[in-house]
């Protein structure tokens, strides 16, 4: 494994043991659609730190209807969040994912979202041409179950597969050229919350077993 | 007097002010005229009584909650082969030769086929639908007849159509139609066709029928 230092930094350490990291894979696998939600993945004072930062950045509205309407901002530009986006840029980080999932994970290029009342993106807003995982850092706080927001999943033909909003969560989902994900529109419920979304996808090049 | 056989067939369903030719002539001209794209609301369409009637049919059948990407509503099943009088009465009529020459008159839009998609929904508070143009398949017409009461703006569940760029992708709303009872909404479905329903703030019902007219 690579710099264990930099992980022990951000990481909480139950998902560091070696049977921790074992049941990553099993729980992955297990699913219809390979996917796994990791609670408290973050030591909690840096998945703090990282929400603080998320509220003060300045955002810009991108509103295309039939595809998505959020908040977002170049990673360029966030300069207070660089040790976050080095971190995930780590050979560390990705060296541990790829331990969990037995896949090599080459690039992390996130994209920051934020969503308020009325935001959402569309299924035919994601495009996936390849085997491809989508990686979603979650630092939406106190959000209220009924509100949306939901991360959604279209496995082609199967049932559609719905993850909910929770704080210091990281979501990892496998998905399939013929499949699509979205964000469910947030309604009145949410009131004046937001969610805080660092997202990636990454292709994979080498196709996988599973 | 001879009385026309077309109004004779459809006044028992619909006000007889929507059959006379001046009017029929100036719906034409607004269906084609219209923006951002062709569509027509007519208010006061049904007959009272079978208002009440349809209504009471519908909120009598069992929905069942849709909930995608695109939206979060509540819809019956296909209603056109339905055991209840009412809607089979309905249906017949809007699939009959003389609704759809009344149709055609005002869309120009010829050859219609005689099956129609004719389905209920409800949109319950936090319901939605999302920008869409509904171009699918042989879809030429989309129609909705509502129900159920007149709702103001600030209540939500209004229909809301797009203006399109050069790349036929919506841009931002320009028409806006807060859900008034016992109108009749049609547009012309196309690339351009961009439409929405915004969110319910209401716990007040918005139930239709409606569906698509196929060419």
């Amino acid at each position: 494994m690579g710099n264990v230092q930099v992980i022990r930094q951000w990481i909480n350490p139950k998902h560091l043991s070696s049977e921790a990291i074992q049941l990553v894979e099993k729980q992955f696998y297990a699913n219809q659609v390979p996917s796994i939600q990791l609670a408290d993945f973050f030591i909690q004072d840096k998945a703090e730190e990282v929400y603080r930062l998320l509220e003060k950045i300045k955002y810009n509205h991108d509103y295309i209807p039939h595809l998505h309407s959020y908040a977002t901002v170049k990673i360029e530009s966030v300069q207070v969040l660089k040790p976050f986006f080095s971190f995930l840029d780590s050979s560390g980080f990705k060296a541990l994912i790829g331990t969990m999932l037995k896949h090599e994970i080459k690039t992390i290029e996130p994209q920051i979202l934020m969503l308020q009342h009325k935001d959402y993106t569309l299924a035919q807003d994601s495009r996936i041409l390849k085997d491809t995982l989508l990686f979603c850092f979650d630092f939406t706080q106190n959000w209220p179950a009924d509100s949306g927001g939901k991360t959604g999943v279209l496995p082609g033909k199967s049932e559609q597969v719905f993850f909910n909003r929770m704080f210091n969560s990281l979501c990892i989902i496998k998905l399939k050229p013929d499949s699509h994900y979205f964000l469910k529109y947030i309604n009145a419920n949410a009131g004046r919350n937001k969610v805080f979304l660092v997202i990636s996808q990454m292709p994979l090049e080498i196709p996988s077993s599973s | 007097m001879k009385q026309n056989p077309r109004i004779e067939a459809l006044k028992g369903w619909i006000q007889e002010q929507h059959f006379d030719g001046k009017n029929v002539k100036r719906y034409a001209r607004e269906f084609q005229h219209n923006k951002p794209f062709s569509h027509l609301v007519l208010k006061n369409f049904l007959q009272p009584k079978q208002l009440v009637f349809l209504r009471t049919a519908l909120e009598k059948q069992e929905f069942e909650i849709k909930d995608t990407d695109l939206f979060y509503l509540q819809q019956t099943k296909e209603l056109r082969n339905s055991n209840s009088i009412v809607f089979s009465s309905f249906y017949t009529m809007l699939s009959s030769s003389y609704f759809q020459k009344w149709l055609q008159e005002i869309t120009d839009i010829q050859k219609l086929k005689n099956t129609i998609d004719f389905i209920g929904t409800n949109f319950p508070r936090c319901g939605y639908l999302l920008p869409h143009d509904d171009f699918y398949e042989h879809r030429k017409i989309a129609y909705t007849f509502y129900l159920s009461q007149t709702l103001c703006a600030k209540e939500g569940g209004v229909l809301e159509l797009f203006a399109v760029n050069s790349e036929n992708s919506p841009t931002k709303v320009v028409r806006s139609y807060p859900i008034q009872e016992n109108s009749l909404i049609f547009l012309k479905v196309t690339r351009q066709s961009y439409h929405q329903v915004t969110e319910m703030l209401t716990d007040k019902k918005r139930l239709t029928l409606g569906g698509w007219f196929h060419g």
